[in-house]
């Protein structure tokens, strides 16, 4: 169990769909750790969750820095498509 | 089922007034007054008792339609019961005595109402009712399950049948409720004449046919023709209101609290269509109709954009919007329209590049789903052209083949969805539509297979889908009028969209939108949760929801008042849409029913996200 294997699975969580629909297809949260472990990636709810906060800051820093808009966007200022979501 | 301790039923005014009765006097329904009160004006109850002006209605507690006419406990204790009914006498069974056993099943049960009695030749009955909310709530002990050709129609006389459970004596205790301002309004409205076949209904084990049938018909008709001229003033009022006020629905990002006002040109759309409908209609608000219709329209046309319409002032223009919009009356600028046809002849909903534009959205990862030709976006607008004289470049077979992703893209009720491709399917099948039209056969194809999902979207008790009983019941009645299902299980709808309305439960949500979330936290969440009801994995990819709710009640108002214009027959049996229980085949098209519109969104975005997986 290692944190370098928790970020090495939300990496390929991230990039390889496949991979992320067959571990989200098991129900519970044990059972995809299970399938997780099968595949190589042996972690700890506790080691995702600390790895993944990392990530998260990371990538809030990137946007950011960007000027890219979020979802969820308040109409009344960037409104310009049907349906929410992404402002033009 | 076990059988427990219970309270004294004869705490309850209604018990103690059944309890001064003698057995012999066989049948009464006891009603607790001071309740009934709540929801009925004094010249309704008396209409409904059959009790003269001279009665001071303040000092009875319970009131018991009994042998002979009316009896009653008074709120000083004393029974004053009708002449003819005969009263309780000692060492004999009370006629409350005669039915106690069966306040086993009933717990504690008959505050409100209590009716107990038989026919002749008839099983005895029990009925108790509790009352909240303005809801009549119990059960009833039955011999056998309810049954009647007429069953769907109780709504009329706002009856609900909520289910039932077996009794170890081969009897059935049935779970009801009756919301009590519409049972009043129903028999204000034939005059109190029937008022003895609701008796008449449970004490024959809730047999729906016969006189009940017949009854219930007519209380069908006078409700919705009441109905439909209460909600063409409301449409009317509406109208007025949203342009001066500018009213709109309400969008909810995924997991907001708040709601922001979004969204004010696709309900003036509805508004208008449900205006259309009072003018062709002879009714007295024809003109006044006319006249807001006519605001309406200039409104609309004063806000386009390159001769289409977006979702909101200011928002870029939509094929799905335009296609809502015109519903008003109104025609787009059909050669702008073409722009957003597809490759494979249909509509996109809306225009996309690289840089956004003043008419383009910005292209994106997120919303890569959008990027796809609209089923019943494309079923609407090909039915205004049709209207309009003008070509189409598809036909029922492009519509038969694209038919599993039926419900769209933004369309939350899935008899939105079919009413779309209904609209199509009605104009394709009038003669000479198109030269492009398919075969008479591939028509009734596409027809019966929208009526087969209509039929997979009833529930038991006879309406259509499990949340937003206006949007869900109201689409699936102008569904029917275009495939010319006129019947008894129309009607059933047109009722189910009355109570909904008269008595709404929820905030409606018309239109959903759903952006794709690649964050890593979000990932994480999806991954570290059990269940999530906004998970909605499609391709591996977590979807957020947006919701466009309908506090106003803007396109509940205008959809609930054009289904009720449309004229069904109570009286026609219901064989070309039997509940979906009975029926036996398998739906052509993929379809599910779910219980919330977040639920339903998700399911239906999963149709729509193969370009995320090519």
């Amino acid at each position: 169990m290692s944190l370098e294997q928790a970020q090495q699975f939300i990496e390929r969580m991230k990039t390889d769909e496949a991979f992320r629909t067959k571990i989200m297809a098991v129900e519970e949260v044990d059972g995809r750790l299970n399938l997780a472990k099968a595949e190589g990636y042996d972690c700890t709810v506790e080691e995702i969750k600390s790895v993944s906060t990392e990530l998260s800051d990371a990538e809030l820093n990137s946007v950011v820095g960007a000027g890219v808009l979020t979802w969820g966007y308040d109409p009344s200022y960037h409104c310009k498509s049907a349906y929410g979501g992404k402002c033009c | 089922m076990a059988e427990r301790a219970i309270r004294s039923p004869l705490r309850h005014s209604t018990a103690r007034l059944l309890a001064a009765m003698d057995a012999s006097a066989g049948t009464a329904v006891a009603f607790h007054l001071p309740s009934v009160r709540t929801v009925a004006s004094d010249e309704q109850v008396r209409g409904m008792f059959f009790l003269p002006e001279e009665i001071d209605l303040d000092a009875i507690e319970a009131v018991a339609m009994a042998p002979g006419g009316p009896s009653f406990l008074m709120r000083d204790g004393h029974v004053q019961l009708h002449p003819d009914c005969p009263a309780a006498r000692v060492y004999a069974p009370t006629l409350f005595e005669a039915h106690a056993p069966d306040f086993r099943w009933l717990e504690d049960l008959g505050a409100f109402c209590i009716g107990i009695g038989r026919l002749e030749q008839m099983p005895p009955v029990t009925l108790a009712l509790n009352f909240e909310d303005g809801f009549a709530r119990g059960a009833a002990v039955f011999s056998s399950s309810p049954c009647g050709e007429a069953l769907d129609l109780l709504a009329a006389i706002g009856v609900r049948l909520l289910g039932e459970q077996p009794l170890p004596d081969d009897r059935v205790l049935v779970r009801l409720e009756n919301r009590i301002a519409a049972h009043v309004d129903a028999a204000a409205l034939s005059q109190y004449r029937r008022t003895m076949n609701c008796n008449l209904f449970f004490m024959s084990h809730g047999n729906a046919s016969g006189e009940i049938k017949e009854g219930l018909e007519a209380a069908s008709r006078v409700r919705i023709a009441a109905g439909r001229e209460r909600l063409a003033q409301a449409v009317i009022d509406l109208s007025a209101e949203a342009l001066e006020k500018g009213l709109s629905l309400q969008m909810r990002v995924s997991g907001a609290l708040e709601t922001k006002p979004y969204g004010d040109l696709v309900p003036l759309g509805f508004l208008g269509m449900a205006l259309r409908r009072i003018v062709d209609h002879d009714s007295p608000l024809a003109e006044a109709a006319a006249h807001h219709l006519s605001r309406i329209q200039k409104y609309l046309q004063n806000h386009r954009t390159a001769g289409l319409w977006g979702y909101a002032r200011n928002c870029i223009p939509t094929s799905t919007d335009t296609a809502l919009v015109c519903l008003a009356g109104l025609l787009p600028d059909f050669e702008s329209l073409e722009q957003l046809r597809g490759t494979d002849g249909g509509f996109m909903p809306q225009l996309v590049t690289e840089v956004a534009g003043m008419l383009s959205m910005q292209r994106s990862p997120a919303t890569m789903h959008w990027e796809e030709e609209d089923l019943p976006t494309t079923a609407l607008l090909e039915a205004l052209r049709l209207d309009a004289g003008l070509g189409i470049q598809t036909d029922a077979n492009w519509f038969l083949k694209r038919s599993a992703r039926w419900c769209g893209l933004y369309f939350i009720p899935p008899t939105l969805g079919l009413w779309a491709l209904a609209r199509i399917a009605a104009r394709l099948g009038r003669s000479g539509a198109s030269e492009q039209q398919a075969a008479d056969h591939d028509v009734a194809l596409f027809r019966e297979t929208i009526r087969e999902n209509l039929a997979a979207l009833r529930t038991e008790e006879g309406g259509f889908g499990r949340f937003d009983p206006v949007l869900q019941n109201g689409f699936a009645v102008l569904a029917m009028e275009e495939i010319d299902l006129l019947d008894r299980t129309t009607v059933a709808a047109q009722l189910r969209v009355l109570d909904g309305w008269e008595a709404p439960q929820c905030v409606e949500t018309p239109f959903y939108s759903t952006v794709v979330s690649a964050s890593t936290q979000a990932m994480v969440d999806d991954l570290l949760q059990n269940s999530n009801p906004e998970k909605a994995l499609p391709h591996g990819c977590r979807h957020q929801v947006s919701l466009y709710e309908d506090p106003a009640r803007l396109i509940v108002t205008a959809v609930a008042a054009a289904a009720l214009h449309v004229e069904a027959n109570p009286s026609m049996e219901a064989i070309f849409l039997p509940l979906s229980g009975k029926y036996t085949k398998t739906p052509r098209a993929g379809l599910r029913c779910l219980d919330s519109p977040t639920e339903q969104s998700l399911y239906h975005v999963q149709s729509y996200c193969i370009p995320l997986k090519a």
